[in-house]
């Protein structure tokens, strides 16, 4: 029983930190962000596991976080509002080349990062050359080019 | 299927059927599966807490009947006051089971531990007569698989259980 409640809790208090820290929680951009998910990981292990290390613990906490994502998988298809309050939604940072600034102060994006993502998407070197910019829900940037090939 | 000629996409739709229907059958097991292991088919829950004692009633022990290999359980022994034999009760334990376990701690400490054929005897004084005694064994299971346990006082039909210890 308890390594079920336990791998619930740990999903619980994760999702919870991690909608309300914002999009770019795990959006890696400094070097620290890809350290975030090591030492998560580290702090949790003691709380999903305690101090049973049979291979039965292991089993039942990973079938649990995986049936627990699989099952909210539903609810995210069948309800749009689920969707939102559990992984939010897109938010346009650059539209028809025009720079937002509210959005992009809100989420603590300067021009440089969406220039990042322009150059490593699309090859992009130049804000002018950037039609749209959207931070995806996931916390990376998406970058549409300007003059792309409309219509098939 | 192949509207898609220009692209070459090596799809097998009957195959993903397939897959599909599997992933569903998979989905239920595993539903069977947490809810066995909320009941306590693992260990910690109602299908795994149990009580057996003796027939004359002088010896109780709550155990799980599920534990996991390497986690810690309790096994409580109760013993009724009827069993103190000179302001002592002689707990006597299958050694074929003690064998499969780590013995943490025992609560009370025992006076003494005494080997024997096939039983290791724990020794408690009691000085309040008429009073039963309470005795909690902290264990670690060591060994997987199922394991029977003989557990009594003398004089008295021991008590008789088995554990499951999963991997």
């Amino acid at each position: 029983m308890d390594p079920v409640l336990r791998a619930l809790a740990v999903y619980v208090v994760l999702l919870v930190i991690f909608r309300l820290a914002g999009k770019r929680s795990m959006a890696r951009i400094t070097t620290f962000d890809l350290l975030l998910p090591l030492v998560v990981s580290e702090a949790t292990q003691q709380a999903l596991l305690g101090d049973d290390f049979s291979l039965t613990n292991a089993a039942l906490v990973i079938l649990t976080l995986v049936a627990v994502e699989r099952t909210a998988d539903f609810p995210r298809w069948r309800f749009g509002w689920f969707t939102r309050v559990t992984q939010s939604v897109p938010v346009v940072l650059v539209a028809r080349g025009e720079v937002l600034a509210e959005p992009m102060a809100k989420h603590h994006i300067d021009e440089s990062e969406i220039l990042a993502a322009a150059r490593a998407g699309q090859g992009i070197s130049s804000m002018a050359q950037i039609d749209y910019a959207i931070l995806e829900e996931s916390g990376t940037i998406s970058v549409l080019p300007r003059n792309r090939p409309r219509g098939q | 299927m192949s509207d898609s000629s220009e692209v070459d996409i090596r799809d097998d739709v009957a195959f993903q059927r397939r897959e599909w229907r599997v992933e569903r059958a998979a989905w239920v097991l595993a539903a069977l599966l947490l809810a066995l292991a909320l009941a306590g088919l693992f260990g910690g829950g109602p299908l795994s807490w149990a009580g057996a004692g003796s027939p004359d009633g002088v010896v109780h022990v709550d155990y799980e009947r599920f534990v996991r290999g390497h986690s810690p359980t309790t096994l409580e022994v109760r013993v009724a006051p009827q069993a103190v034999r000179e302001g002592r009760i002689r707990l006597g334990v299958s050694q074929e089971f003690l064998e499969t376990v780590t013995v943490e701690s025992v609560t009370p400490q025992p006076s003494r531990v005494v080997g024997g054929t096939g039983t290791l005897v724990y020794e408690f004084d009691t000085d309040r007569a008429g009073e039963p005694l309470a005795v909690a064994f902290d264990l670690r299971a060591e060994r997987t698989w199922l394991h029977r346990a003989r557990i009594g006082v003398e004089g008295s039909e021991p008590v008789r259980f088995w554990q499951f210890v999963h991997p």
